[in-house]
């Protein structure tokens, strides 16, 4: 555990007070418990922006473990140009994007799923099973876009980050990212357009809908 | 209303007001099942947003705590060290009088072994600057590919080819050539394609696109190129990119003017940056304002290929490959016409160059192959104590209990050393530590040397705690220290 007593918990500041946070500045210096603290405030956005970019393939536990892994080896690199989240996210994609190359080499593992989305408390078991057969789904289509195109679309249209920001991510420029934007598009509102699995998606969520309106 | 695109039934499923869409698709049934199915995708894509892993959180704060332990190591461990590294044990201390030497030795631990890198290149890394300037060493390279006139089957050696009026180039699967064709003039053809040179005269270049897709690059005040592709021909006065499809040649104009004509028509001019589709059979199309088309998409891919690289500073002794060739020592300059991966090995490490967009050119590493070298352990230290001379009066204590009394405190006080000289709070010395002991056995600290001013509290501290051997008179004991480096 990181932390191992109420003691030692200690005030943080939140993750862009600065651009440079305190945090990192000692990490640099080599301040064990501060590269901890980079782990700690950054850990849900990593995973989440790792678990979009993966999908429900690939073991995301590994991703997130090597982005860190990958943080901590190259802290020493950051000099401060940009926020250090933006740098932060900027390995995240780069090493998620590696780890989707390295599965795309490698033997699928069929249909399950390796992480399941955690459930609404809500949820029933048949809704979870719906739930995660509509994110395969659409996994699958998104997994015929090319690495670039796949990774633009999934950051802006699915988890709804500014141009701006994907360009500093992919390191690439606005242009560039709304050129890709433009066809991604086109091929995933095409391949969707022909799926007739999204087709039944739609009419089960309609006749619930009905039933839930029913008297 | 005709059949809407996908993008306006898309647009219509995830609930923009559009009537019209919807009166339609009430009418027509492909549309409603694609709008149906859109839907579908429209509702998964919000739930894929706001899904949330389930992880196990315990392992990883457990992985990651070990982690950023061994990241803290390196950085303390790779502070500036001395020529002679860290391996110093502290010195016998002298003897004095008729006793035995005595000594407290520490010996540091091993350290990792750290790869040593004119700069480190982590895997994902700003483009560094050169540290360096060396003659540049260009090298144009094809990779095995082979280019030609086609009678005479391809040729390995590019840069000593010379075009001429009527040869024909051809490149491999995965292999790319550039060409000069006149001073301020290239030719850069994309792999499995091919062009015919019509024309090279003072002035003029005629560059015909027989397969695949190619780039003319020209400089400015240089003679005029044109690219012909079917029946089209395209006079540009800046770089152009040609791709040559079934039934269409997409031609984009990077900047500048370019004139457009099919035999027998009349010219077009368009200011580009354009992308142009000239079909087979039709009049030319513009399709955009903006060079959307895939190979302008990758254009700074393209342009690094084609592009003279600054190779980014690396070990002295790293050897660079270009696919299985091996480059010389030194090169900092590259000319590439290949598609293969430039890597560098040094030492035990291996990169490779990724040249990414908008020319940001970093070593990117791919293997770690280096493990870690697991830290030696500490060996137990050598410990004599110094028997320091008796001091009138005479404490009464024999030798060997002495000596047993600098052994202790010896033992107690050799990690304020080690851990001061790790964490680089002792300035290099060596000396001695005095410690005075009462008749009732109470150490106290004399005073230290500046250059263990970084460990006195821990001196302080142990040197206070320790009980020494009760006497009829004070004593004195001394303990030789050495943290140079």
């Amino acid at each position: 555990m990181l932390l191992s007593s109420a003691t030692s918990l200690r005030a943080l500041q939140t993750p862009e007070d600065d651009a440079v946070p305190a945090y990192v500045t000692r990490a640099q210096r080599g301040d064990a418990r501060a590269f901890e603290d980079i782990y700690r405030m950054h850990r849900r956005d990593v995973s989440r922006l790792a678990a979009r970019l993966l999908g429900p393939r690939g073991d995301l536990e590994d991703v997130i473990q090597e982005v860190f892994i990958q943080v901590f080896r190259s802290l020493g690199t950051f000099r401060g140009d940009s926020r250090f989240s933006t740098w932060l996210h900027r390995v995240t994609v780069n090493v998620t994007l590696m780890h989707i190359r390295a599965l795309r080499s490698r033997p699928q593992l069929g249909n399950e799923l390796l992480h399941e989305p955690a459930a609404p408390e809500d949820d029933s078991p048949a809704d979870g099973a719906a739930r995660a057969e509509r994110l395969r789904a659409l996994y699958k289509i998104l997994d015929t876009l090319s690495e670039k195109k796949r990774a633009v679309f999934i950051l802006h249209d699915i988890e709804g980050i500014a141009a701006a920001q994907v360009a500093k991510m992919v390191e690439s420029n606005v242009l560039t990212v709304r050129t890709r934007l433009f066809y991604a598009r086109k091929e995933v509102y095409a391949a969707m357009a022909q799926d007739p699995t999204l087709e039944s998606i739609a009419q089960e969520l309609q006749a619930d809908a009905q039933e839930g309106a029913a008297p | 209303m005709s059949h809407p695109s996908d993008e306006t039934l898309f647009a219509a499923a995830r609930g923009d007001d559009l009537p019209e869409v919807l009166a339609h698709t009430d009418r027509c049934s492909a549309c409603s099942s694609r709008l149906r199915r859109l839907q579908g995708g429209a509702v998964a894509m919000r739930e894929a947003k706001r899904s949330m892993p389930d992880l196990n959180w315990n392992r990883l704060d457990d992985i990651i705590a070990r982690e950023a332990e061994v990241a803290a190591r390196d950085i303390r461990v790779a502070a500036p060290v001395g020529r002679g590294g860290w391996l110093r044990p502290l010195s016998l201390v002298f003897a004095v009088g008729a006793a035995a030497a005595a000594a407290v030795v520490v010996m540091r631990p091993a350290p990792e072994v750290v790869t040593p890198l004119a700069q480190r290149v982590p895997a994902v890394s700003p483009a560094p600057a050169p540290r360096r300037a060396v003659d540049a060493t260009v090298l144009l390279s094809t990779a095995g590919s082979t280019l030609r006139p086609t009678e005479n089957g391809p040729s390995t050696d590019l840069s000593s080819a010379i075009p001429h009026e009527g040869a024909r180039l051809e490149t491999a699967p995965g292999a790319r050539a550039v060409l000069a064709l006149q001073p301020g003039v290239t030719l850069d053809l994309r792999a499995e394609s091919a062009a015919s040179l019509s024309r090279l005269r003072e002035g003029e270049s005629v560059v015909t696109l027989d397969r695949g897709a190619l780039r003319l690059a020209r400089s400015e005040g240089t003679a005029d190129v044109s690219l012909r592709a079917g029946a089209w021909s395209v006079r540009a006065e800046g770089d152009v990119l040609a791709r040559r499809e079934l039934d269409v040649i997409r031609v984009v104009v990077l900047a500048g003017r370019a004139s457009v004509q099919r035999e027998g028509a009349s010219a077009l001019t368009f200011s580009g940056p354009v992308t142009l589709e000239l079909p087979a059979a039709g009049d030319a199309r513009r399709v955009g304002d903006a060079a959307l088309d895939e190979i302008a998409l990758d254009l700074s891919a393209f342009r690094a290929e084609n592009a003279l690289l600054r190779v980014p500073a690396l070990d002295p002794a790293a050897v660079l490959s270009l696919g299985d060739l091996t480059l010389p020592v030194g090169v900092s300059t590259l000319r590439v016409a290949t598609s293969r991966p430039l890597t560098a090995r040094v030492g035990r490490v291996s990169y490779t160059l990724d040249i990414g967009t908008g020319e940001v050119v970093t070593w990117r590493r791919v293997t770690v192959v280096a493990a870690r070298e697991p830290v030696a352990p500490r060996p137990a230290p050598r410990t004599a104590p110094v028997i320091a001379a008796p001091e009138p009066p005479d404490p009464g204590l024999a030798p060997q209990q002495i000596q047993a009394v600098a052994r202790a405190v010896g033992s107690r006080v050799r990690h304020c050393f080690s851990t001061c000289v790790e964490q680089n709070r002792c300035a290099a010395d060596e000396g001695q530590l005095r410690v005075n002991v009462s008749p009732e056995g109470a150490a106290t600290l004399a005073p230290i040397p500046a250059s263990l001013e970084g460990a006195r509290r821990c001196l302080e501290g142990e040197v206070g705690r320790f009980r020494g051997t009760p006497a009829s008179a004070p004593y004195a004991i001394a303990i030789g220290f050495n943290t140079r480096r």
